[in-house]
């Protein structure tokens, strides 16, 4: 066997190797869509978010000390997510709502649950579904940002989203 | 174990009636119980729970007679309960010249001297007359006056934190307070990746964990009864109650994924505030955790309930006036008892004479109280850091609390008053809440 013919082989063999692994992680990673009878080529692709449509997710919105109200920045963000939570009718997102340290724990968590609800608010006004929307308090539970410091506070006070996959609760 | 009265009344003294509010009463001694010879003294009963006092100066004989190993091991619990009194300044033994190994434990033997020298105000002295049994004794360092005395039979090594909690426990009843403190524990939230729910005595004695949870827990509770803990618990997705009992833990989410500061009346109903509209109430909750009656609802914030013993008195948290504000719900309705800034974290004294709660300040959260009689605010802590979550014991004096005054936050003790308080070493710990795990 001459060296280019094992060369062919060889490259064979590793390709055969990659679809292998590729097709076996494919149905790890809906496992809920497993239970309905293997992988759903059209879910995946329904719930696969581009490089584009993750910056806007994970934009954060930012609030005043003790405040719920969404300013303009704030409400521009929630457009750019508006959008596309509606574009991705399988997707769910999970709206948490933070703050900074300088409450007390208890208060915070009652804060941070209004911070939620008026995002989602805002967002149920710009036309999102309920069903595609959660909402969780951590308040200062989960700082972005470490510090004893107006910057840290600022980062702090904020809403994050997460994809959330599964079904709603 | 038996333990023995070496005295039937409770002997204190004026030493330091310049910052006390005493209360002066004459009584006899009483010493024939167990053969001692004690002569009788005019004494004068003495309560500490005035405002404004300062702390006592303390010293520890070494103990004479007795098993060594358990001589020792009961001398260092007594050092451990002393430690955490914010009404005990517990002296070195450096301190003392001549050292504090007496010849005698009892009576005129003693040698007081060294001790005023060294400024105490109270000694105790303890003896092992006998295998197995121990004399305590507290005197006045300068009256030489009997103050609290008790015998102990039949002790074994494992008996003996008991003896230092009922003795101590003695002590502070001398004073008119309770001796709940020793007979206490409290459940915290320890610091870490996942923080979790542990109790311990306030000593940091019997430290065991509760939960093992991912997450945060928050908020502890005890049943009356001490045999359940409430908590709330954040996940990566649910905020859910959890009720600890018999070595389980039952956790139940609502629909607005909000719950917060689970509270027991003393009939062992659970009271939390929950998002049932879109702003969190009160409500008190059925044997099924879910809300059976509400006590508090509006479109504000309404949070963090706290009873008094009775459970006619409940203190919360609102933003219906703009700020986190200190309400009162009682019979007469809902009343507002703070006006300005921010204020949090309330508890009530179980007695329903006083609220202790949380205000921000320049410098970070500091402890105040108001009297429910008179209205009147007073500061109790001055930090440095942050003070928050005030819990009062059961009688009403002693106030745990969390604070960041020496960095990472841990929990301290301090009276109603807000005498200098002591760190509880417990390590790394928020959220103090007390419970009686133990029967007088």
């Amino acid at each position: 066997m001459s060296v280019t013919r094992m060369l062919q082989l060889a490259l064979l063999c590793a390709l055969v190797l990659v679809a292998a692994v590729g097709c076996s992680k494919k149905p790890m990673t809906d496992p809920a869509g497993a239970g309905g009878g293997g992988y759903d080529p059209a879910l995946d692709a329904a719930r696969s978010l581009s490089e584009s449509e993750r910056v806007i997710l994970d934009e954060k919105v930012y609030f005043a000390f003790d405040s719920y109200e969404l300013n303009a920045a704030a409400q521009a963000v929630l457009q750019r997510k508006a959008q596309l939570i509606r574009s991705k009718p399988t997707l769910k997102v999970l709206i948490e709502g933070h703050c900074d340290e300088r409450g007390t724990q208890e208060y915070n968590i009652a804060l941070g649950n209004r911070r939620a609800q008026a995002v989602q608010r805002y967002l149920m006004n710009m036309g999102v579904p309920a069903m595609q929307l959660e909402t969780i308090s951590y308040g200062e539970e989960r700082p972005a940002a470490m510090g004893h410091n107006e910057n840290a506070w600022a980062q702090n006070r904020r809403a994050e989203f997460k994809a959330v996959w599964g079904a709603i609760q | 174990m038996s333990v023995s009265p070496l005295s039937h009344t409770i002997f204190c003294v004026p030493h330091r009636l310049r910052r006390l509010a005493v209360v002066l009463l004459f009584v006899t001694a009483v010493w024939p119980s167990l053969g001692y010879g004690q002569t009788a003294n005019g004494m004068i009963n003495v309560t500490i729970t005035g405002s404004g006092q300062g702390r006592f100066k303390m010293a520890l004989a070494q103990p004479i007679g007795g098993d060594p190993a358990m001589a020792s091991q009961l001398q260092e619990l007594m050092r451990q309960n002393l430690a955490i009194l914010p009404i005990v300044d517990l002296l070195p033994d450096a301190a003392i010249l001549g050292g504090t190994a007496l010849n005698a434990y009892q009576g005129d033997a003693i040698d007081f001297h060294r001790f005023q020298l060294a400024g105490a105000n109270y000694v105790v002295t303890t003896g092992w007359p006998a295998p197995g049994t121990v004399e305590l004794r507290i005197y006045d360092a300068f009256s030489r006056a009997l103050l609290v005395g008790k015998q102990f039979t039949g002790l074994a090594a494992a008996t003996l934190p008991k003896v230092a909690d009922r003795f101590c426990g003695s002590w502070l009843e001398s004073l008119h307070l309770s001796g709940d403190l020793f007979r206490a524990s409290l459940a915290f939230v320890a610091a870490g990746t996942n923080r979790n729910v542990f109790a311990a005595r306030p000593t940091g004695r019997d430290k065991r964990q509760i939960t093992n949870l991912n997450g945060q827990c928050m908020s502890p509770a005890w049943s009356p009864d001490a045999r359940s803990i409430a908590f709330t618990h954040l996940s990566n997705r649910y905020n859910s109650l959890g009720v600890w009992s018999g070595g389980q833990v039952r956790t139940q989410r609502y629909p607005g994924n909000l719950v917060i500061g689970p509270f027991y009346l003393a009939s062992g109903q659970l009271v939390a505030s929950i998002a049932v509209k879109p702003s969190p109430g009160i409500y008190l909750l059925g044997s099924n955790l879910q809300p059976a009656q509400t006590l508090v609802e509006d479109n504000s914030i309404n949070t963090s309930p706290r009873f008094d013993r009775s459970g006619s008195r409940m203190v919360f948290v609102s933003d219906r006036y703009g700020s986190p504000q200190i309400m009162l719900r009682d019979g007469s309705g809902i009343r507002r008892l703070t006006t300005g800034g921010w204020n949090t974290d309330p508890t009530i004294s179980p007695d329903g004479t006083m609220v202790a709660f949380t205000r921000q300040t320049g410098g970070g959260h500091r402890l105040f109280r108001i009297d429910l009689t008179t209205g009147m605010e007073t500061q109790i802590s001055f930090g440095p850091g942050s003070d928050e979550q005030p819990a009062f014991l059961t009688d009403s004096y002693f106030v745990a609390f969390t604070s960041s005054r020496a960095g990472a936050k841990q929990l301290y003790l301090t009276t109603k008053d807000g005498l200098e308080p002591k760190p509880l070493p417990l390590g790394g710990a928020t959220f103090p809440a007390w419970g009686l795990t133990e029967a007088p």
